[in-house]
């Protein structure tokens, strides 16, 4: 028995270990340098969305896909560091309108911007962070790229410190960013167009992410079942009601 | 005519019988029953509607009071799955270990074990802290029900109890239920971090695919750990 297991043991760990070695990211335990972020509205945006990063070395490569934004404005994305690199709370109120939370209102939070998540051409720097033709501009969008970052920044994002900010709400329904009330970050634009919709905090996955689905299904249940027997069995029925029919007609002509 | 009558009956008979023998398509989460069923369950080997089944008897658990949901209880130490039992679905079943395919995909369960439930052991071992994830078969070939044939019954607040092998049982409760394409699988919230020990039980159902001979749904329990 112990002879078994121990065989079915080294077994599963020739199969998995020899594909996971062969690739580059093989990493000492279970979590490679993977990490998720579930993303949740601030400021009552009614945004959400989540958030799929690996550190490989210095290349970032991220995936994150939003709803719920305002439609036809461009929503700046970054990954900020510093701060207790947590979200704050959708209730928590700020310097802004009506007492909305501004970015700044949270910078003990989530610090400062660390990497700006603009699509190409734009930069990817903290000095990008106000990009605005490069950032997603739709209700629901779906954003991946590669960027490379330095030592430092990989090394925080990989231990767990990013935080995902998705920037701009439309606090007064008007269907664009407008109002009085101007960016705590860049005057010349309304607050509306900088306020954090949306937060994440980058963690750590707890394991190596298998792709895709899972096919653990076998044949239909939508099928037929005893198909034989129903063909067959149609079949004879068939025949038979033809054979009777022949043979009425024999009797009656 | 009388050779003609006897296959009129004969063959009835094997009809009648083959169609009473067809077994019904499993069931699906709430949202996803809403939109594909279309008639009354099947009349044979089909499962009971969530309602109608006997929800109280299933609960056995001591403590398991009705109301907000209790917290997540403190992360086990690691130890792998030896056995699954998720009583309100009728599940009990020995657990193996199974990994990644060369393409990063998550193998199913083959051969003599086709009909047990396999853990992904890149994943944590059930009450760790983290996602552990287990996966399972809705049909196996020659049409027959598998062990998760029933796993879009489950309801939130079901427990599910897993055996380890340092003899501990590690007692999560369901969350959430959930049907997703394969094409469009939601990894993140299936496979990605979370702060406590939870659980993620993972199976075909829905729509099936006649060209490719696979399910095109995922049916995905979430559940957390209330008692290591």
């Amino acid at each position: 028995m112990r002879k078994t297991r121990l065989a079915i043991i080294a077994t599963t760990a020739t199969l998995v270990g020899l594909p996971l070695a062969a690739g580059p990211a093989a990493a000492d335990d279970h979590s490679g340098h993977e990490l998720t972020a579930q993303l949740s509205q601030l400021n009552d945006s009614g945004a959400s969305g989540t958030a799929w990063a690996k550190i490989d070395g210095t290349q970032l490569e991220i995936q994150l896909e939003t709803q719920g934004l305002l439609a036809g404005a461009p929503h700046a994305q970054h990954i900020h560091i510093g701060g207790q690199n947590v979200c704050p709370a959708n209730d928590q109120e700020g310097s802004g309108f009506e007492g909305a939370l501004q970015v700044s209102d949270a910078a003990d939070q989530y610090g400062g911007v660390a990497v700006s998540l603009t699509t190409e051409p734009g930069e990817t720097g903290p000095d990008a962070a106000l990009d605005v033709e490069n950032f997603p501009a739709d209700a629901s969008n779906t954003y991946s790229r590669t960027i490379t970052v330095s030592e430092e920044v990989a090394q925080q994002i990989a231990a767990g410190d990013g935080v995902v900010v998705v920037h701009g709400v439309d606090h007064d329904g008007s269907g664009a960013y407008d109002g009085d009330t101007k960016s705590d970050l860049d005057p010349s634009l309304p607050s509306e167009a900088t306020d954090p919709a949306a937060c994440g905090e980058l963690d750590v996955v707890q394991m190596s992410m298998p792709e895709g689905g899972v096919e653990t299904g076998g044949s239909t249940t939508a099928g037929v079942e005893y198909p034989a027997a129903l063909a067959l069995g149609t079949m004879a029925m068939g025949l038979g009601v033809v054979g009777l029919i022949a043979a009425r007609r024999r009797a009656t002509r | 005519m009388a050779v003609c009558a006897a296959l009129v009956v004969i063959g009835g008979v094997a009809a009648a019988w083959a169609a009473a023998h067809q077994v019904g398509p499993p069931p699906a989460p709430p949202a996803a029953a809403d939109v594909t069923e279309t008639g009354p369950a099947a009349p044979n080997g089909a499962p009971e509607p969530a309602d109608g089944r006997p929800s109280a008897s299933s609960r056995t658990m001591p403590t398991a009071p009705d109301g907000p949901a209790e917290a997540t209880a403190r992360p086990m130490p690691a130890s792998r799955p030896t056995a699954v039992r998720i009583p309100s679905i009728g599940v009990d079943s020995p657990v193996h270990g199974l990994g990644l395919d060369p393409e990063g995909r998550l193998r199913v369960p083959s051969g003599a074990r086709y009909d047990e439930v396999a853990w992904y052991d890149g994943s944590p071992t059930p009450g760790e802290a983290g996602p552990a994830v287990l996966e399972g078969h809705v049909t196996g070939t020659g049409y027959r029900p598998s062990v998760f044939f029933e796993l879009g019954n489950t309801r939130p607040g079901d427990r599910i109890e897993v055996d380890r092998a340092d003899g501990s049982t590690a007692v999560f409760e369901v969350t959430e239920i959930r049907s997703a394409p394969r094409a469009d699988f939601p990894r993140v919230d299936v496979y990605g971090a979370t702060k406590g020990p939870e659980l993620r039980v993972i199976t075909c159902g829905g729509t099936f695919d006649e060209e490719s001979g696979h399910h095109l749904d995922n049916v995905i329990v979430f559940a957390e750990l209330v008692r290591g």
